[in-house]
């Protein structure tokens, strides 16, 4: 495994000191996977998600985030005022 | 007024040649303040400035001129100004004050909306986008603004143009998520489902720290068209997504969540009681519309249904099962659905039987193979992009600091060559 990879992992991973065998484990994971190139878009049910592991992301732009941590929903003063135009009844 | 003078001739003389173009770059910005200064002053110089000749020259005065609050009246006035300027001038001397460019881009859809008179800045700000794009892949901030004026001006065509290419680099996140938000909605309005659901997806599933109003606002449409377009919806996010939207997103959209499990049942009566008793919240969002045509689609899935069982039926047997009031009602759903090349069937209007056939299909034209081709090509294209970003990250500052940073807390045996510290 490409050793930036694997200390990526390790970072997201956050648990401080890993053993050889949970490294293999994790090598295991990181096996690539043949890609369905034509597999359409499905509903997010069927979606085929990355193969990551199954932890909190990666934050790379540190403590702050890119958005405001408030409890509060960030940009919720983004322009959304529109009229309701999907309405077909009103083609019909 | 005499340091205008000489700033005027300046712009007339150094606006050839790129090396000059970058000379009085450096003039105009020690210049700017002075500019700012007396704005009112600028207005009879406008006119000795060419916006197409003398672009950088003219956006400095431009910026200055229209900076501070304006009335409605003075909005008017500005507007063909705004608009002119942004038509024709030169796309290599504004970058060279991109963020100039932007504010003045910013005030022209702020006038045009303060005179309610959206449909007046959409080609304007459509030429604004491809001025300041550095390629097409390059999403700039004005992107969002320019679909904003499709939706309120309903010109979703012209949006859709934009929504057509690819991008893979974006100036600020806060844009992409607008870019998506809207991008999706024009979609919908084209009814392009498909797009609209994977612009949708990728609001929903961006990075971010905290639950954002845009993502809440996408999740809810993204519901709804799963349901138009699939008939179905599943509310497991994939692993990519934040743990910020795994943990909140649904806790915002409670009343849409149950809307797709009431949709599951396949149960037309029920479903129509549903929405009647929560018709209120999906008009304050502004979904109403889109709940409507939830409530047709689930006809049309039924009715899809019927084809994977049977090879034929009757219209009074398609109209009970879908709970349709008549045959007749029946009639125009097939006719529909075949017209949109959503089931394949014939309608015997003598005996009032419907036969569904087989997708006549056979991936052997010359336009398929030509669809199969390029869809291989992007992909590949795709595929090289991935392997280039990946490269780039890895030498990324932010990124080995910070895995320069955990370095101590790894196993003796996971150490390697890579440096323990990554100074910043």
């Amino acid at each position: 495994m490409h050793p930036r990879v694997h200390l990526h992992k390790q970072l997201e991973r956050g648990t401080g000191w890993t053993t050889v065998r949970e490294r293999e484990r994790a090598r295991e994971k990181m096996r690539p996977t043949p890609m369905d190139y034509f597999a359409e878009l499905e509903d997010q049910g069927t979606t085929v998600a990355m193969d990551v592991d199954d932890v909190d992301p990666l934050e790379i732009f540190g403590g702050e985030g890119v958005l405001s941590v408030d409890n509060k929903l960030a940009d919720a003063d983004f322009f959304n005022a529109f009229e309701d135009d999907f309405d077909d009844a009103d083609i019909n | 007024m005499g340091s205008i003078e000489n700033l005027v001739t300046q712009i007339q003389g150094l606006s050839g040649s790129i090396d000059d173009i970058a000379h009085l770059h450096n003039i105009l910005k020690v210049a700017d303040e002075s500019l700012h200064a007396e704005p009112s002053a600028l207005s009879s110089v406008l006119d000795q400035v060419d916006p197409a000749k003398h672009s950088l020259g003219y956006l400095y005065f431009l910026e200055a001129f229209t900076s501070g609050p304006v009335s409605k009246e003075q909005a008017l006035t500005l507007i063909p100004i705004l608009a002119r300027f942004i038509n024709c001038c030169d796309a290599q001397q504004i970058r060279f004050a991109p963020d100039k460019f932007v504010s003045v881009c910013k005030r022209f859809k702020d006038h045009v909306l303060l005179i309610e008179s959206p449909l007046r800045g959409v080609s304007p700000m459509r030429a604004a986008v491809r001025k300041l794009q550095t390629t097409s892949e390059h999403l700039t901030t004005l992107h969002p603004d320019f679909l904003l004026l499709c939706l309120l001006s309903k010109s979703y065509n012209i949006g859709l143009s934009v929504l057509e290419d690819d991008i893979f680099d974006v100036d600020q996140p806060r844009d992409l998520f607008l870019y998506c938000y809207y991008g999706g909605m024009i979609c919908i309005g084209q009814k392009r489902f498909r797009k609209a659901l994977e612009l949708l997806h990728n609001v929903v599933t961006a990075p971010m720290n905290a639950i954002n109003a845009i993502a809440v606002e996408a999740y809810k449409k993204y519901i709804l068209v799963s349901l138009i377009h699939y008939g179905q919806f599943s509310t497991s996010l994939p692993k990519y997504a934040s743990s910020a939207a795994q943990r909140n997103l649904k806790n915002f959209c409670q009343p849409y969540i149950e809307l797709a499990t009431t949709y599951s049942s396949g149960k037309i009566a029920e479903f129509k009681i549903y929405v009647d008793t929560n018709r209120e919240k999906y008009d304050n969002d502004k979904n109403l519309g889109l709940v409507k045509q939830v409530v047709s689609s689930m006809y049309k899935h039924n009715i899809q249904r019927l084809t994977q069982t049977y090879l034929t039926l009757s219209l009074q047997d398609i109209a009970n099962t879908v709970q349709l009031g008549s045959p007749k009602e029946a009639e125009m759903h097939v006719l529909q659905m075949i017209q949109d090349g959503e089931i394949f069937a014939t309608i015997n209007q003598k005996d009032g039987m419907v036969r569904f056939l087989e997708d006549p299909e056979q991936y052997k034209t010359c336009q398929m193979i030509e669809h199969i081709d390029s869809s291989i090509q992007r992909i590949m294209t795709l595929s090289r992009k991935l392997n280039a970003m990946d490269e780039l990250m890895s030498y990324d500052p932010l990124y080995l600091s910070k895995v320069g940073r955990e370095r101590q807390r790894f196993d003796f045996d996971d150490f390697d060559t890579v440096p323990q510290k990554f100074p910043i």
